[in-house]
């Protein structure tokens, strides 16, 4: 590791043992897996459950579980054997985190307490991320990213009040809880000093809470049941406003006063500007809705592009409402480089940049459930009769175990 | 302005850090990390919130003129509710970045900390002279984080963007809404805006833990486009698959089938998910479903995929039979994830597993009376995180400055 390239390779010779399934734990080991960590991905045979959902798919593989297990190994172990414990533990033995989904009742059941782990491996940063968390009244309830966004109210600020629920379309509580189990690791791996083996854990319900801490404080009885957060679940649906061709988002008002005039007055609103709600920036800011609703109609008249361009030209903000085919074509992202094309496939840039330029997105394939079973154990000093077996105990799926097809192979070509 | 572009680095002066509060010390895995905040509005400010959770010392430079979230309503007994909850924990000192008289005090902070922490338009602290080059020139071990709306390069560089607007522009909009209906923003409660923030706090964690290793620092950059778009991976994912932009699919998935909300005999809705073959089957033997031959095809997800509607149909058929109540402690025991949504008068921290695992905690103002907050995020078994308490701005100033003349005097410059 050169100095140059000391951030992207910040945790070269990291070892990480993931059991997680679904988007959360995966993701904190992709964001693992991109600073350098070696990550060994345990599954079951037929293989992490967002293995089974798509398509669409890349190589067979559903495009999100393609896209968070690049660049890491595959080994399939049945965790439900007490011979598939035993090999797991015996992987924590020669790692540095062990990434899991286990609740506290869970850990006792398959003898992979704190207490058990560091008995195994006292350096073990031992991280459990869940659903709704490790301990608790819901701890043993399982849970997606509907029933996590469900539990944690998200889904009051969508739709319309009386209307059929909306969730938001982004895995917001996967991701987040991926990164507060990132945090977790992070941060005990970070602190001066030789690493203090330790139990850490989050969940994705803690994620969601914590970004929520905003809507938290609003809520807790303020003194006056005013400004938009207090109001936000019974609002009306926010589709920004209408332009000739589509949608922009525009939610405040200019900074210069005489910028403002000149806007409407170019736009043809110069009533807008008569009307007394409107008169100046203190009128205007609890007059927004109403202020959008006067707008709409000349808003109507322009072309998205030409309407932000009008409205950045005087000091304003605006963005056109974008698909993501939009967002990928836009100049801004390219000029960013935030979508990168590897093996034929493109992928998003990781989400934040170092001055060196030395964090860059995985570029490997994706594996294939157990693609590196052998290897791993191998290096892990498993004989070749160790894994036979382990084979005859059902520990670890047979060679000739039918690749496990999740998806359409025909589908499977990258776009 | 202009002066401060002559500004020399190297001419700071001797790094001064004002001696932590007596009491209670740091238990959190980054005690001893100390921080300078030069952030304002939320991404900024929670991610240095954060950071103290972690048990980092964290001072935050408050301007004269206020920080401008202080505007947004509503108050606590006087003050604003989201400029204390993304304020705790830390030391305030009021000085003002834009005036030059108070840099030497704000460089010779950045000259003893470990991180530095700014969300300015981009380019505005390089202006400033206050940016990563002059402040690495004196301390090359820091780590500094910027957070700027749209990136630092391209035609909209330095232009800024609240959280709908990261909405709009990141495609995250463009994924909520009614099946089949207009896109919409997920109304004010600044998801987009405190992801980014946890993209800020991971940039920060990268920087430590790199520096361990290297002994410098490094300047790590993350931005509201990125963090909206880092929310959505898996969608992208599917995008760059497909080539088809999704879009709103109400409640439920184009890609986990079945998953979405369906209404019971009280009228009461509930998220219902099979994610695995064991929850599929489990689902369709507490239906009493297993005789219906059309769904017995339907083995792989794939095919239950291609029938979403009939299959969505169905289930809200049985669903509509038995209340809520029912649903939702019959499923989940059978291994099927399913919860009510709560009522809108129904608030997620008065639920007893979010007292009882801390995600909700009252803090204490001490002039403003408590307020409630989001607890920490994760726990540490040996090293554990702290939330500390809310402050009025400029609670520190005298203390921190006076520590400043006086290490000033007594170190020959």
């Amino acid at each position: 590791v050169t100095a140059e390239s000391v951030v992207g390779g910040a945790l070269e010779g990291v070892r990480v043992v993931d059991t997680t399934q679904g988007v959360a734990g995966p993701y904190c080991s992709h964001l693992l897996a991109t600073l350098g960590a070696e990550v060994v991905k345990v599954e079951p045979a037929d293989g992490d459950w967002l293995r089974h959902t798509g398509p669409p798919y890349v190589d067979g593989t559903p495009a999100a579980a393609y896209q968070l297990n690049r660049g890491k190994r595959s080994v399939a172990l049945d965790l439900d054997t007490a011979a598939g414990t035993t090999v797991l533990l015996r992987l924590l033995r020669d790692s540095d985190v062990f990434l899991h989904d286990l609740t506290e009742e869970g850990a006792a059941a398959r003898g992979l307490t704190p207490e058990e782990l560091r008995a195994v491996n006292p350096h073990l940063v031992d991280c459990s991320v869940t659903a709704f968390g490790e301990t608790g009244p819901w701890a043993e309830l399982p849970g997606t990213e509907l029933e996590v966004q469900s539990t944690g109210g998200v889904w009051r600020y969508l739709g319309a009040v009386g209307e059929d629920p909306v969730r938001v379309g982004a895995d917001v509580t996967g991701i987040l809880g991926g990164c507060a189990a990132f945090q977790a690791v992070l941060a005990a791996l970070a602190a001066d000093g030789p690493v203090v083996g330790q139990h850490v854990s989050t969940s994705q319900l803690a994620a969601l809470m914590g970004v929520n801490t905003v809507m938290i404080a609003a809520l807790d009885d303020p003194d006056t049941w005013d400004g938009f957060h207090t109001n936000a679940a019974t609002y009306p649906r926010d589709h920004g406003v209408s332009t000739a061709d589509g949608q922009i988002y525009w939610g405040q008002p200019l900074r210069s006063e005489e910028k403002w005039v000149a806007f409407c007055q170019e736009i043809g609103a110069d009533d807008v500007l008569e009307d007394p709600r409107f008169v100046t920036r203190e009128t205007r800011m609890p007059n927004q809705m109403a202020l959008r609703q006067a707008l709409q109609p000349y808003f109507s008249r322009y072309g998205t592009e030409e309407l932000v361009e009008k409205v950045v030209r005087s000091d304003g903000i605006a963005v056109p409402l974008q698909d993501h085919r939009a967002v990928v074509e836009h100049p801004q992202v390219a000029a960013l480089g935030l979508v990168v094309e590897a093996e034929g496939m493109r992928t998003l840039v990781p989400p934040w940049r170092a001055g060196d330029d030395s964090i860059q997105p995985l570029t490997a394939a994706s594996p294939q459930v157990g693609a590196d079973t052998a290897a791993v154990l191998a290096a892990h000093g498993f004989l070749p009769d160790e894994l036979d077996q382990l084979v005859g105990a059902r520990a670890v799926p047979a060679p000739d175990h039918p690749q496990q097809q999740t998806g359409n192979t025909e589908q499977g070509a990258a776009s | 302005v202009q002066q401060m572009q002559e500004h020399e680095p190297g001419t700071a002066g001797h790094p001064v850090w004002p001696a932590p509060p007596i009491g209670e010390q740091p238990t959190g895995p980054l005690a001893g990390v100390k921080v300078l905040d030069l952030t304002a509005y939320a991404v900024g400010p929670w991610a240095a919130c954060n950071l103290a959770q972690l048990g980092a010392d964290v001072v935050r430079v408050d301007p004269p003129y206020g920080d401008p979230i202080r505007a947004v309503l509503p108050r606590k007994n006087g003050e604003p509710t989201t400029y204390m909850s993304c304020t705790l924990g830390k030391r305030s000192v009021v000085l003002d970045l834009k005036d030059e008289r108070d840099h030497a005090t704000v460089l010779r902070l950045a000259a003893a900390a470990d991180v530095v922490l700014e969300n300015s338009r981009a380019g505005t602290m390089d202006r400033l002279g206050l940016g990563y080059g002059s402040l690495s020139a004196t301390n090359p071990r820091l780590v500094y984080c910027s957070s700027s709306s749209f990136g630092d390069a391209g035609p909209m560089a330095g232009m800024g963007s609240t959280d709908p607007q990261g909405q709009a522009f990141s495609g995250f909009a463009s994924g909520n809404g009614a099946e089949g209906g207009e896109p919409e923003v997920l109304r004010y409660i600044a998801l987009v805006d405190l992801g980014t923030s946890m993209q800020l706090l991971n940039a920060v964690l990268v920087g430590l833990v790199a520096r361990k290793r290297s002994g410098v620092g490094q300047h790590l950059r993350t931005s509201q486009m990125e963090g909206a778009m880092g929310l959505q991976m898996t969608r992208f994912a599917e995008f760059f698959a497909s080539g088809t932009p999704s879009g709103p699919a109400g409640s439920g998935s184009r890609t986990l089938v079945p998953s979405r909300a369906l209404r019971c005999s009280d009228g009461v809705w509930v998220s219902l998910t099979a994610h695995t073959a064991e929850a599929w089957q489990a689902l369709c033997a507490t239906l009493h479903l297993t005789d219906v031959e059309w769904l017995a095809s339907l083995t792989t997800h794939e095919a239950r995929a291609e029938r979403r509607e009939d299959v969505d149909k169905l289930l809200q058929d049985a669903l509509s039979e038995r209340p809520s109540t029912w649903w939702t402690q019959v499923l989940p025991r059978n291994g099927v994830p399913c919860v009510r949504l709560r009522s809108l008068d129904e608030k997620p921290e008065q639920q007893e597993h979010v007292i009882r695992n801390g995600l909700v905690r009252r803090v204490a103002h001490p002039v403003r009376g408590t307020v409630a907050v989001a607890g920490p995020m994760w726990r540490f078994e040996r090293t554990p995180a702290r939330l500390g308490d809310p402050e009025l701005p400029g609670a520190h100033t005298e203390e921190i400055l006076g520590q400043i003349a006086d290490a000033s005097a007594a170190v020959p410059s």
